[in-house]
C-alpha cells in the first residue's frame, strides 16, 4: 500500500533529518525529460500534540491545519497531462507520487464516530483549499467518498478520499507549494521550479504528504512534497529562441518512422524528434539553480546508506549516449548509467547534456498492468463505460483493486456488469471469474456519488474487459455549470497492483473522462412556468366549471326570458328603476 | 356462445401477439424499456432488475438512487426469479406473468362490463372491450416494455370487479394497487361509494380502516425488507412525492422543475402534489351516483397531474372508458381530442430523438409535445364528464332536449 512505502520512507527520514532535496533526470526517449523534485521535512518531536514551538522548519500553516483537523495523513495531488506507459514504461516511483487528473486530496482523520470525522474532513478541505488556491472547498458529500475505518487507540480513523477532475492545476497552485519549502524558491533545486516551465509539459503531478507520527508522549509532523514532470526538450529549445514559426527541419536532422511501409530511401514519414540533441538545465528551465539551499541536512542514516553519494542534490539517469559537461557544484559520482552532483552554497550550478543518439535512453521498466477506460454508447440518454485492464506479463496473473468514483448524475446498473477475458489460446479464460470482491455503495442524488471498488484477478498476457451501462439524468437548472455543454468531468479510475502479501506494489489512475448530459433550454424558466401553468389552469378551470355549474333545458332558458323580457329591456328596466329611485331619493331629500 | 368465442379470440390473439413479438424479438424489450413515453423511475423493469440484484448481492435497494419502486415488486420478482431461475425480460415466466395479467385485467373489464352494475345500461360487446384493452399498441407497448405499472392497473380492474361481488378482495386489490403506485390511494373515495352504495357511515368507516390496514399492511414490507429501516421510504414514496429523480417523461413536472428556480422548488412541489389531490374529492361528491366514473375520471386526471406519468396509463383510461357507451353520443370534439392525442404521440419520440440523439432539436421540442399531450387529454376528460353530467341530469335517459350549463 502506498501509505506503507510513505511510512517505511518516513521512518528513514525521521532519524536525524530535517529538510533534504533531491532532483533526478531521467531523459526518455523522443527527447522527453522526466526531472523528479522531491523534498522531505520533518519537525522536531514535540512533547505534547499542542505545543506550538517545535516546529522546526516545518511550515506552521500546515501543522495547525493537521492539529485542526486531527488527521494523521494528509495526501493531496495535482496532476495534468498523460503518463504515456508504452513509452515512459511505469510512473515515477511506482506510481506512489502520481495523481489523476485535477486534483485529488486523502486524508486519515480521527473522530469518536463518522459525524465527528466527517465534520473534521470538511473543515480539513476547505483549509487546504484556502492554503493552496484550489477549489478544494468543492468537495463536498457528493464528492466524498469513505474508503475505510480503522480502530485508532480511543478514537476511530476514517480515511476519506475526494477527486476534483476539472480542477485545472497551475501556476496559483505550485506558488503555495513552493511557499512550504524552506528555502522557497530563492535557493536549492526549488530555484528551478518555474510555473511557465513546468505547466507547459506533458504531463506533471504534484504531490503533497503529510504524516502526523505520533506515539505516547510526543509528536512529530513530516511532509514530503514532490514534483515529477515529463519536459518535451525540443519544443522547451524552441521556446528558449522565440521562433513563433515553425521552421522545416533539415534532412539531416529528420528522424525517420521506419516501420511504415512505404519508406524508403526517397520518402520518409518524419517522427517529432531529433537524432542529437545539446541542452543545458538553465535553457530546459530558464534558469540555472541558485545555490545549495542552506538549511538542508543530511542524516547520519543516509549517509551510511548511500555511501559516497550521500548528500546529492542531481542524479543523471543516462547512457554512453550521453556526456555532461558541469559548471559548479560538486561530483559526487559519475557512472555511465548515473551520475551525481551535489550544490555548494553561493555558487550557480549547471549542467550541460550532450546527447549523440536521442534513442538511447537508460532502460526503462515496463508497466506491470495497463488500463484504458472509455465511454461507449450515443445520445444523451443512457451510455455505457468500458476499462481494458492488460496484464502484460507473460508468467504470472495479477491481483489488481480499482476504484471507480461515478457522479450521482450517471446512474449505473450494476447488474449489467460483463467482464470478458481474452488471451493466449493455451489457457481456459472461460471458466474463470476474474471478480474476486466487489464493494459497491449506489449513489444518492444530490447526496454522494457512486463507490464501486473491485478486486481482479487476471491471468498471464491476458486482458480484461469490464463494462457496465448506466443512465444520464437531467439536473436542475441552476445545477448546470455555464459550459453546459461541454459536459461533465468523471473522476479518474485507481489502479493498484497488489502484491501476494496484500501490498500495493503499482499504482496508477485511468485518464478522467467527459460526460455529456442532456441539456435544458437556459431561457426557458419563465416561459415553463408561464405554460405549464396555463395548462393546469385551463383543466382545473374547465373541470370545476363542468363541475359546479347546472344544466338548465334551453327551452326553459327561452322560457325565462319571455318572462323576464330580453337583455335590452331589462337594462332598461333596469336604468328606469334607478332613476325613479334617484328621483325619490332626491326628493325626499330636498 | 357466438360472443363468448369472438372473446376467446381476442384473447388468445392478444397472448399470441405479445408471446411471439417477445419471443421473435428478445431485444425488443429493452428497446422500449428505455423509451421514456412508456416507463418511468416508478415502473421501469431495468431499474427494477437492478434493486433486485442488489437486493440479492445483501446491499440495500432502498439505499441508492437506482430503484424507487415498491418493495411488494422486489418481493415478488424475488420469489419468481426463486423459483423461475432468471428473470430476463425475454425469459418465459416473465412473458406468462405479463401476459397473464393483462389478459387477467381484460377479463375483469370485461365482466365489469358484463356485470351491468356500475357501468351503463348501454354496452359494447365484450370482444370489442376486451381487444380495445388487449389490442391497444400503447397497452402492448407498456407490456412489452415490462412496464410493472401493468401490475396496478391489473389490481385496479381487479379492485372495480371485486366492488360488485367480493369487497374485502376488493379492499385488498386497491390497497396492493396503491402500495405499487401511490396515487391509486386517490381512488379510496369513489371506492368506499362503490363499496357501500347504501351509504352508511359505519359500513363506510369499516372499508376505510380495512383499506387503512391492508395498505400499511403492504408497506410494512419495506420494512422488514430492509432489516427494519425506514429509508425505503424516503426512496420510494418520497422519490414519486417530492420528484427526486429528474428524468424526462410525457408529463407536466420535469421541465417544470427543472427549469424553476432553486427558491421556489419545494413550494411547487407541495403545489403540484395538491394540484393533483384537489380534484379527488368534488368529483367524487359530484359523481357519488355514478362512483365508477368518478374512478375513470380521478385516474384520467392523474394522467396528467402524477410526477411519473407513462402513455399505458393513457390505454387503461381509454378501455375504461369503453364501458360506457352511452356517453359516445353525447361527446362533443371526439375528432379534435382523437387528432391531438395521436399527434403527441406521434411526436413525442420524435422530438425526443432529435434532442438527445440528432441534437438538432432542444427540449422545448419535447416539452411542447407533452403540453399538446397534456391539453388532448384535457379534452377527453372534459368532453366526457360533461357528457355523463348531461345524461344524469336527464335522468339517464338519452338527451332529446338541448341544454346550458349556469
Amino acid at each position: 500500500m502506498l501509505l506503507r512505502t510513505l511510512v517505511a520512507c518516513l521512518l528513514l527520514l525521521q532519524s536525524a533529518l530535517a529538510y533534504r532535496e533531491k532532483l533526478d533526470l531521467r531523459p526518455l526517449p523522443r527527447n522527453s525529460l522526466l526531472a523528479s523534485f522531491s523534498f522531505s521535512l520533518a519537525s522536531e518531536s514535540a512533547p505534547t500534540p499542542d505545543d506550538i514551538s517545535h516546529y522546526g522548519l516545518f511550515p506552521r500553516s500546515v501543522g495547525q491545519i493537521i492539529r485542526s483537523s486531527h488527521a494523521t495523513e494528509i495526501h493531496l495531488r495535482f496532476s495534468q497531462g498523460w503518463w504515456d506507459a508504452s513509452e515512459w514504461g511505469s510512473l515515477p516511483e511506482q506510481g506512489a507520487y502520481a495523481g489523476g487528473t485535477g486534483v485529488e486530496v486523502w486524508a486519515w482523520v480521527d473522530g469518536a464516530d463518522l459525524a465527528e470525522a466527517e465534520k473534521r474532513w470538511y473543515e480539513l478541505v476547505n483549509a487546504l483549499s484556502g492554503l493552496f488556491c484550489a477549489s478544494l472547498n468543492f468537495v463536498d458529500s457528493t464528492k466524498t467518498i469513505l474508503r475505510s475505518t480503522a480502530p485508532s487507540l480511543d478514537s476511530n480513523k476514517y480515511l476519506f478520499h475526494g477527486s476534483l477532475p476539472s480542477e485545472s492545476v497551475c501556476t496559483e497552485n505550485l506558488t503555495p507549494f513552493m511557499k512550504l519549502l524552506p528555502c522557497k524558491g530563492h535557493a536549492g533545486i526549488s530555484s528551478l521550479l518555474d510555473g511557465h516551465k513546468i505547466f507547459d509539459s506533458k504531463w506533471q503531478s504534484m504531490a503533497l504528504d503529510f504524516t502526523a507520527d505520533c506515539d505516547d508522549d510526543s509528536c512529530k509532523l513530516v511532509m514530503s512534497q514532490r514534483i515529477d514532470v515529463v519536459l518535451d526538450v525540443l519544443r522547451s529549445l524552441e521556446r528558449q529562441k522565440h521562433s513563433p514559426v515553425p521552421i522545416p527541419r533539415r534532412v539531416e536532422d529528420l528522424m525517420c518512422d521506419e516501420t511504415k511501409p512505404y519508406h524508403s530511401s526517397e520518402k520518409c514519414f518524419p517522427l517529432p524528434t531529433a537524432p542529437t540533441v545539446k541542452w543545458l538545465i538553465s535553457e530546459i528551465f530558464g534558469k540555472p539553480i541558485v545555490s545549495k539551499c542552506a538549511l538542508e541536512t543530511v542524516g547520519e542514516s543516509e549517509a551510511s546508506e548511500l555511501g559516497e553519494n550521500a548528500g546529492y542534490n542531481i542524479c543523471t539517469h543516462i547512457t554512453d549516449a550521453w556526456s555532461l559537461s558541469r559548471h559548479g557544484g560538486n561530483v559526487l559520482s559519475s557512472f555511465a548509467s548515473k551520475a551525481c552532483f551535489s550544490l555548494n552554497e553561493n555558487e550557480e550550478f549547471n549542467l550541460a547534456f550532450d546527447c549523440s543518439n536521442t534513442s538511447s535512453v537508460s532502460p526503462i521498466t515496463s508497466a506491470p498492468v495497463h488500463i484504458q477506460r472509455s465511454m461507449t454508447g450515443r445520445g444523451q440518454q443512457h451510455g455505457g463505460i468500458q476499462a481494458i485492464i492488460r496484464n502484460p506479463s507473460p508468467t504470472d496473473p495479477i491481483t489488481v483493486t480499482y476504484f471507480e468514483t461515478l457522479p450521482w448524475f450517471m446512474k449505473p446498473y450494476l447488474s449489467s456488469m460483463t467482464t470478458h477475458l481474452s488471451g493466449p489460446d493455451t489457457l481456459d479464460l472461460s471458466s474463470i471469474d476474474p471478480i474476486k470482491n466487489i464493494t459497491y455503495k449506489p449513489f444518492m442524488e444530490r447526496v454522494r456519488s457512486t463507490h464501486l471498488e473491485l478486486t481482479l484477478e487476471i491471468p498471464a498476457a491476458s486482458t480484461l474487459t469490464l463494462s457496465y451501462d448506466f443512465d444520464k439524468t437531467l439536473i436542475y437548472l441552476a445545477e448546470y455549470p455555464p459550459d453546459a455543454n461541454r459536459g461533465f468531468d468523471v473522476s479518474p479510475g485507481i489502479l493498484r497492483v497488489v502484491s501476494q502479501n496484500d501490498e500495493i506494489t503499482y499504482s496508477m489512475r485511468t485518464s478522467s473522462l467527459l460526460l455529456s448530459l442532456p441539456t435544458p433550454d437556459f431561457s426557458m424558466p419563465y416561459n415553463v412556468i408561464i405554460l405549464t401553468s396555463t395548462v393546469m389552469a385551463l383543466l382545473f378551470g374547465t373541470v370545476f366549471n363542468i363541475l359546479v355549474r347546472r344544466f338548465v333545458y334551453e327551452e326553459d332558458i327561452e322560457a325565462d326570458k319571455k318572462e323576464k323580457g330580453g337583455l335590452k329591456q331589462r337594462l332598461l328596466k333596469r336604468f328606469r328603476k334607478d332613476k325613479t329611485e334617484k328621483k325619490s331619493s332626491v326628493k325626499s331629500a330636498g | 356462445m357466438q360472443e363468448k368465442q369472438r372473446i376467446l379470440a381476442v384473447f388468445f390473439a392478444a397472448a399470441l401477439l405479445r408471446i411471439a413479438t417477445s419471443l421473435g424479438f428478445p431485444g425488443i424489450h429493452a428497446v422500449l424499456d428505455q423509451r421514456v413515453e412508456l416507463t418511468t423511475a416508478s415502473s421501469s423493469f431495468k431499474q427494477l432488475r437492478e434493486g433486485l440484484y442488489l437486493y440479492k448481492m445483501g446491499i440495500s435497494p432502498f439505499d441508492g438512487g437506482v430503484y424507487h419502486q415498491a418493495p411488494l415488486l422486489l418481493l415478488i420478482f424475488d420469489i419468481l426469479q426463486k423459483y423461475c431461475g432468471s428473470i430476463d425480460a425475454s425469459s418465459i415466466a416473465i412473458n406468462a406473468v405479463y401476459c397473464g395479467l393483462d389478459s387477467l385485467a381484460a377479463w375483469f373489464l370485461v365482466k365489469i362490463s358484463q356485470s351491468g352494475k356500475f357501468a351503463g345500461k348501454q354496452k359494447l360487446d365484450g370482444w370489442i372491450i376486451a381487444s380495445i384493452y388487449l389490442l391497444n399498441p400503447l397497452v402492448i407497448a407498456t407490456n412489452l416494455a415490462r412496464s410493472t405499472s401493468v401490475f396496478s392497473n391489473t389490481l385496479i380492474f381487479g379492485a372495480i370487479y371485486f366492488a360488485n361481488c367480493s369487497i374485502p378482495l376488493s379492499i385488498l386489490c386497491l390497497a396492493a394497487a396503491s402500495n405499487l403506485n401511490i396515487y391509486a390511494i386517490y381512488l379510496l373515495p369513489p371506492f368506499i361509494f362503490l363499496w357501500c352504495p347504501t351509504k352508511s357511515v359505519a359500513k363506510c368507516a369499516l372499508s376505510a380502516a380495512t383499506f387503512a390496514v391492508s395498505m400499511a399492511g403492504f408497506t410494512s414490507i419495506g420494512y422488514f425488507m430492509s432489516d427494519g429501516s425506514l429509508q425505503y421510504l424516503r426512496s420510494t414514496y418520497g422519490t414519486l412525492l417530492f420528484f427526486s429523480d429528474l428524468v424526462p417523461n410525457i408529463g407536466l413536472w420535469w421541465y417544470f422543475f427543472m427549469e424553476i428556480f432553486d427558491f421556489f422548488r419545494p413550494l411547487f412541489t407541495y403545489i403540484f402534489q395538491l394540484y393533483s389531490l384537489i380534484y379527488v374529492l368534488p368529483l367524487t361528491l359530484r359523481l357519488h351516483r355514478e362512483p365508477l366514473f368518478a374512478v375513470v375520471t380521478i385516474m384520467g386526471i392523474t394522467l396528467i397531474s402524477k410526477s411519473y406519468p407513462e402513455v399505458g396509463d393513457l390505454g387503461v383510461y381509454i378501455a375504461l372508458l369503453s364501458l360506457y357507451r352511452h356517453i359516445f353520443t353525447n361527446v362533443r370534439y371526439t375528432l379534435l381530442s382523437a387528432l391531438v392525442v395521436i399527434h403527441a404521440l406521434v411526436l413525442a419520440p420524435n422530438f425526443y430523438h432529435l434532442w438527445i440523439y440528432l441534437g438538432s432539436g432542444n427540449s422545448n421540442f419535447f416539452y411542447a409535445v407533452t403540453l399538446v399531450y397534456a391539453i388532448g387529454i384535457m379534452l377527453i376528460l372534459t368532453d366526457t364528464l360533461r357528457a355523463t353530467l348531461r345524461i344524469e341530469f336527464d335522468g339517464g335517459e338519452e338527451p332529446r332536449k338541448a341544454v346550458a350549463q349556469i
